[in-house]
């Protein structure tokens, strides 16, 4: 074998239809907290800056790709699809969804997952040659706080330390519980609800007949 | 005696109506109801690939033996380098750029390790810029280039690679990643 042996390679001709696709990405937030168990959707924009359309969909990178409910359906970002400036206005706004459904006693009180959300194409470029294919992204960070579920609220009663204070004599204290020992109060109006004037009228009209029939009959 | 037994169970039912359906009504009622308004400003960024890197880095006439084989766009020596990346005029944020690439150059079962795979990077480029001095060896994980770039800038490439003596004859690919972040946020494998 030749010492200087050349790698043959040979250029495609349709390398226009191979190229790499570039995509802006929009979005109004980078941390969310949501309670382990719920489903929690955010909302980001799409912008294409090219000449060309491209399908796209929103995608996850990092921890988060675990945590990944739904992802939405590849949809046509048109050519010069630009931010027009305000909130997401001028993008394509698609959703993705996560979901945490358990939450690990170790990760108490709060449970950070880091990663990022990203505008992914559907096409992607190639060469047919020695070197690289190119993959470019644009990524919004994204961490989720994740919360232990909470307990339904359960009365302790009136008059008692309500956490640090203690409730309004017209309330009764209320309480929750989640599996990192924490605890939440809060007061609360103990309403009764308007009785039916018919569920009064109708017992008391039994009264009065029962004496009216009683009194009769003794007579 | 029936009678007056029936006079008193309904009388008895009648009372205990009364005493007992408001207990059931009973309901509690929270009294803790806030709203919460906030108003953030979207952030958005895209950037645009030069066309020829936007058709992938190619090496051609490659032979063994050889180190910092010039990429077919790098124009080093002659002039500004056709590889290059920009952040798109409605961008409203600094940018920092990153770069890795999916694993070493592979044909078949042959591969060159990325540690023979260079890139540089610079926001402004001429013959000799970005320059071969200031090279690093690909990874498999994101490095950061340039940072703070605002929609005025480019950021400029070129792409050594180095072909081992007695390297198999083949076409080698891998992928090569790049990635923006708003300015100052880490990018994400």
């Amino acid at each position: 074998m030749k010492k200087t042996l050349i790698f043959l390679a040979v250029f495609l001709a349709f390398l226009s239809t191979c190229r790499a696709q570039t995509l802006g990405i929009g979005y109004l937030t980078t941390s969310e907290e949501v309670t382990a168990g719920e489903v929690i959707c955010i909302e980001y924009g799409i912008g294409n800056p090219s000449d060309k359309p491209v399908y796209a969909y929103l995608d996850t990178l990092g921890d988060l790709k675990n945590y990944t409910y739904s992802v939405p359906e590849p949809e046509l970002i048109p050519a010069h699809t630009m931010y027009a400036g305000k909130n997401l206005e001028g993008l394509v706004v698609q959703k993705i969804c996560f979901l945490v459904e358990e939450f690990p006693e170790d990760k108490c009180p709060a449970w950070h997952i880091k990663g990022g959300v990203y505008p992914k194409a559907t096409e992607v470029g190639g060469v047919n040659q020695t070197g690289s294919k190119v993959i470019s992204s644009v990524v919004a960070p994204l961490e989720l706080i994740v919360k232990p579920p909470w307990s339904e609220w359960r009365s302790i009663g009136k008059g008692v330390l309500c956490g640090d204070y203690k409730c309004p004599i017209n309330q009764e204290c209320l309480v929750r519980e989640n599996i990192c020992g924490q605890k939440e109060y809060k007061c609360a109006f103990v309403q009764r609800q308007q009785i039916p004037i018919i569920l009064i009228i109708v017992p008391l009209a039994g009264i009065g007949i029962g004496i009216g029939i009683y009194f009769r009959r003794k007579k | 005696m029936m009678k007056k037994l029936a006079v008193l169970g309904i009388v008895a039912f009648a009372i205990a109506s009364i005493l007992i359906l408001p207990q059931k009504g009973e309901a509690v009622v929270t009294s803790n109801a806030s709203t919460t308004t906030s108003a953030t400003v979207a952030v958005y960024i895209a950037i645009q690939l030069s066309p020829t890197l936007q058709t992938g880095i190619v090496f051609s006439n490659l032979q063994q033996g050889t180190t910092d084989n010039n990429a077919d766009g790098n124009n080093y020596g002659s002039g500004g380098t056709d590889y290059w990346i920009n952040v798109s005029s409605d961008t409203n944020v600094n940018v920092d750029y990153c770069i890795k690439a999916d694993g070493p150059l592979t044909s078949g079962s042959n591969t060159i390790a990325l540690s023979n795979y260079y890139f540089a990077n610079s926001t402004t480029t001429d013959a000799n810029t970005p320059s071969l001095s200031a090279k690093k060896a690909f990874t498999t994980s994101y490095q950061k280039m340039d940072t703070g770039l605002d929609n005025t800038q480019n950021e400029y490439l070129r792409f050594w690679l180095d072909v081992p003596a007695g390297q198999a004859p083949g076409t080698y690919e891998n992928t090569v990643y790049f990635q923006a972040v708003e300015a100052g946020q880490n990018c994400v494998d």
